[in-house]
């Protein structure tokens, strides 16, 4: 299309606006109805930690005893949650998203985009069951705690990568949507999220301990669990190292996921 | 595009001679086979067996036709002819295979039934999505959404879900969202079909006054009458070629006593 008319300032606030829209579209939906609404958002992450920690303390026995294990569920788990909602809602995204692209004019990367900073909105409300658990059991966040907000920026740029890789492809083959579900749930059981890294050592599973080094998601949760408790494991790389690993994903897999994406999107309107 | 509209007049006077759209040798070409597989197996087997087989299908060739400024431009046309498809390539929808299609001013696309709205939130939640869509500030929507609603009529469901409405209600807040503004091309595809004679009415009435005000009108139907009473020119596709471009009356005359 030659339109030919230079993105102004204003057309960018409205497509800023439009992402609002459709994020708060997405909260009204969500909890219209449920008497405790919002509330969810919050509660989830805490009952998964509860069956989680009772589980995993207690009938495994693993020798963790850095800090409660609870709050190594929670940290890993919450932090995880942002790149498995974000990506499994973004990948129906564009599909769901038929009847408009084929009437209007939109750009369409603003639909996967939206599912994103849902699941960091989301991520949001969760911190405040992160705050009752650490309450729970007394411990005060470390000073670390201030690169936080720059490791959350660095996996929502990751996330987003993906999040257009996976929503430009199931476009074209709608077998990635059963796929990705199954794909993001092993990555969870891959990630030290209910287990310790140093467990698998101590057992002696070496292969899998190495393979876990190439994976991205592993110095996200680290990371996240090092700046809020303030305490590094044996196997943690330290904050700095992982700040640097976290920006090579991150920039790498957002640019792999934007060019698929742009390329791709002329296509989308045959089949969709 | 709200901010864009205060110099809607400045535009037509200064470059009135500059056409709205140039269509100029636009080709659509599906790719029928390529449609249908859907399965990352299925394009393995076919991809195996050799059968990846490009059955193409020409929805449009290589038509070239400019719409001016002030004009009522029909778009007429048997069923699967490639009407639809002209639209989108106009509207930024589509890509053209071959050729260019250029506009040049604001488009406002009159979206089909509940395109673009959801169902479950109410009327005035889906006027600010919808509104955003189509590329609305949200000053713009906020000063504006008691016309909105006047238009439609629907004062008093206002707070209603959307899957409550009828398709008659529904289609009257879709014009009266995409008619608030006066933009420089209005594309509008058979919607004047829906809503009681009361609402069609007041749609043309609202069309005819945009007319007034310079803009250019867009209009596909099947209601030959519609296209005889609204459009100055005309143009009609069969079998995705150009058939016939000019006069309003004239393409009529030949399409009617085509199909007969």
């Amino acid at each position: 299309m030659n339109t030919n008319i230079p993105k102004t300032n204003q057309q960018q606030k409205n497509s800023i606006y439009l992402l609002y829209n459709l994020v708060s579209k997405e909260f009204k939906l969500r909890y219209r109805r449920s008497v405790l609404g919002v509330v969810w958002s919050m509660l989830n992450p805490l009952l998964m930690m509860i069956v989680m920690a009772l589980i995993f303390s207690n009938i495994f026995r693993f020798t963790f005893d850095m800090y409660p294990f609870a709050v190594y569920l929670i940290l890993g788990q919450t932090f995880f949650t942002i790149f498995q909602d974000g990506t499994n809602g973004a990948m129906r995204s564009i599909i769901d998203a038929a009847p408009l692209i084929k009437k209007v004019h939109v750009e369409k990367i603003i639909f996967p985009t939206e599912k994103v900073i849902f699941a960091v909105v989301n991520f949001f409300f969760s911190l405040i069951a992160v705050c009752l658990v650490l309450l729970f059991f007394g411990m005060i966040p470390s000073w670390k705690i201030v690169f936080v907000p720059v490791l959350l920026l660095l996996l929502t740029v990751f996330t987003l990568g993906v999040a257009y890789l996976v929503s430009a492809l199931t476009v074209f083959f709608r077998d990635i949507e059963h796929l990705w579900t199954v794909l993001t749930t092993v990555w969870f059981y891959f990630t030290p999220i209910f287990w310790p890294l140093d467990a698998l050592r101590n057992n002696g599973i070496e292969w899998v301990y190495t393979l876990i080094q190439f994976n991205p998601m592993y110095y996200f949760v680290s990371g996240f669990r090092q700046m809020v408790t303030g305490v590094a494991l044996p196997t943690d790389i330290g904050i700095s190292l992982t700040l640097v690993y976290c920006s090579v994903f991150a920039i790498v897999t957002f640019a792999v996921g934007l060019f698929t994406f742009k390329k791709l999107e002329r296509k989308f309107i045959l089949y969709v | 595009m709200s901010d864009k509209l205060s110099n809607t007049y400045d535009i037509s006077d200064s470059s009135s001679a500059e056409p709205i759209v140039a269509v100029q040798d636009v080709s659509v070409i599906f790719n029928i086979a390529n449609e249908k597989i859907q399965s990352l197996k299925e394009y393995f087997i076919k991809l195996m067996r050799r059968e990846l087989m490009f059955r193409e299908f020409v929805a449009v060739d290589d038509v070239t036709f400019t719409v001016n400024r002030g004009d009522v431009f029909g778009l007429v046309g048997t069923n699967g002819s490639g009407k639809s498809t002209m639209l989108k390539v106009i509207a930024g929808v589509l890509e053209p295979s071959k050729g260019t299609c250029t506009v040049n001013g604001s488009i406002s696309p009159l979206i089909e039934l509940g395109a673009g709205f959801d169902m479950e939130l109410t009327a005035r939640e889906n006027i600010y999505l919808n509104g955003a869509l189509l590329g609305f500030s949200k000053k713009f929507l906020d000063d504006h959404i008691n016309e909105i609603i006047d238009f439609a009529e629907l004062q008093s469901f206002m707070e209603m879900p959307l899957k409550n409405y009828s398709s008659g209600m529904v289609a009257r807040i879709a014009f009266a969202i995409a008619t608030v503004t006066e933009p420089d091309l209005l594309i509008v595809d058979e919607v004047l079909s829906v809503g009681d004679f009361l609402f069609q009415q007041k749609c043309e009435d609202r069309i005819n006054q945009m007319i007034k005000n310079g803009t250019t009108v867009l209009i596909v139907s099947h209601s030959i009458d519609q296209v005889r009473r609204l459009c100055n020119r005309a143009l009609w596709i069969e079998k995705s070629h150009l058939k016939m471009l000019g006069d309003a009356q004239e393409v009529c005359d030949a399409y009617s006593s085509y199909q007969q």
